[in-house]
């Protein structure tokens, strides 16, 4: 069985890891992530969001960042499912 | 049909039992989360807060001030430790806010995530698809209250568009209501309609290989035709599903991001208010509240999956 559950478990585990960061980036502009001092890139943007008319840099690069970390976990995590499943997903009754 | 919604009845309750139980413990775990210390507030004397424990029974066993919650909970006589107001009344005055936000978005995302999950899989490997898929990925990488605040500075304070965010009630003004949900909207359906999406396009390109479509194509029907009355009815099943969950979620206090953001005054505003104040009750009962429509939006859903696809069976 776990071979055949093997692919299905490699796929799903980039996508947890960009939902976890993106989980965390919420809970921390809600207050509830990592406390100060302790840096992260939700509460940097949660903090910069207080600033944005001011110095909209603040929100602008830790918000790349994150974007483009969760987007290149995504993309890998697609790229493997495409590694792994040359044809077609599997299907009902085959 | 009978057994159907006896067992779905039965599984809500156990369902909203276990929630309810872990969300209590969930907050007798978290540090300096003494509810009689900050109802004393600051000029407090250790005799006031000792009082103030015992009033609100918060000496008792943590079992007796659970059964203590739930029998407020179910009573509608449970208050906040922080405003001390009616929870209840404070959840029904967001619900036509966050209904509205659930509602249109819902509807924006379902449609756009069909439209374009099936223009996406009718151009597979196009350049159209491509880049289609390129959106998508940056719409689900993107989180929503990055988005909504970006959407808010540039919209609506740079541009002024857009108003500044807060809610305006349908009954009071429907022009104002619409011109001050649209930003929400478009920020909260940015994630659903990436993955919507995305997933129907993998299912319309999975059921374009079934023998049924290639016995339609095979007695001639035009591909218009077999796309959308074949294809599409089939791989439209599990986006269903899909929806009901999502759409219940969201009702639920799950745009709690999105209501924060542009300041709704919705469930799920009033839910990061009482998380930040470490205010349990309404963070149970709008957790419940949300669990309970979950599972019933689920029940309808299978009824619905039931009805549009006679191979599935409702247990």
């Amino acid at each position: 069985m776990l071979p055949n559950l093997a692919s299905t478990l490699i796929v799903f585990i980039p996508l947890m890891i960009a939902n976890a960061i993106l989980l965390e980036a919420g809970l921390s502009y809600l207050g509830a992530g990592v406390q100060p001092p302790n840096p992260s890139w939700g509460t940097m943007i949660a903090d910069g969001i207080a600033l944005l008319p001011s110095a909209i840099h603040l929100t602008l690069v830790p918000g790349a960042m994150l974007v483009l970390a969760v987007l290149g976990i995504n993309v890998f995590g697609d790229g493997v499912r495409d590694a792994l499943d040359p044809h077609s997903p599997i299907r009902l009754g085959h | 049909m009978t057994r159907f919604i006896v067992r779905r009845s039965i599984s809500t309750v156990v369902v909203l039992i276990a929630i309810s139980i872990v969300t209590f413990l969930i907050f007798e775990a978290i540090p300096n989360g003494d509810p009689a210390a900050r109802l004393a507030g600051r000029t407090s004397t250790p005799e006031t807060v000792a009082a103030i424990r015992h009033t609100w029974g918060f000496d008792k066993p943590i079992y007796d001030q659970y059964l203590l919650t739930m029998k407020n909970v179910f009573s509608g006589q449970v208050i906040s430790y922080t405003q001390q107001v009616n929870v209840l009344d404070q959840i029904k005055e967001g619900l036509p806010a966050t209904l509205s936000l659930a509602i249109g978005a819902g509807i924006i995302w379902l449609v756009a995530g069909i439209l374009l999950g099936v223009i996406g899989a009718a151009r597979a490997g196009g350049f159209t698809d491509r880049s289609l898929t390129a959106l998508a990925m940056i719409g689900v990488s993107t989180p929503v209250f990055l988005l909504g605040a970006l959407m808010l500075y540039f919209l609506a304070y740079r541009l002024a568009w857009f108003p500044n965010g807060g809610y305006v009630p349908l009954t009071s003004n429907p022009g104002e209501w619409l011109y001050h949900m649209i930003l929400p909207w478009l920020a909260l359906s940015a994630l659903f309609i990436g993955i919507y999406s995305r997933v129907l396009r993998s299912n319309v390109l999975d059921t374009m290989n079934e023998d049924y479509v290639r016995t339609a194509r095979a007695k001639g029907l035009p591909e218009r035709r077999v796309l959308f009355r074949h294809v599409l009815r089939n791989s439209v099943i599990p986006i269903v599903a899909l929806w009901g969950l999502d759409f219940a979620a969201v009702v639920g206090g799950g745009a709690i991001l999105t209501e924060s953001v542009f300041n709704l005054h919705g469930v799920g505003q009033y839910a990061a208010q009482s998380i930040g104040a470490l205010d349990v009750p309404p963070v149970l009962v709008i957790v419940m509240f949300g669990s309970f429509f979950v599972v019933l939006l689920s029940a309808v859903t299978d009824v619905v999956m039931a009805l549009l696809d006679p191979r599935i069976k409702l247990l």
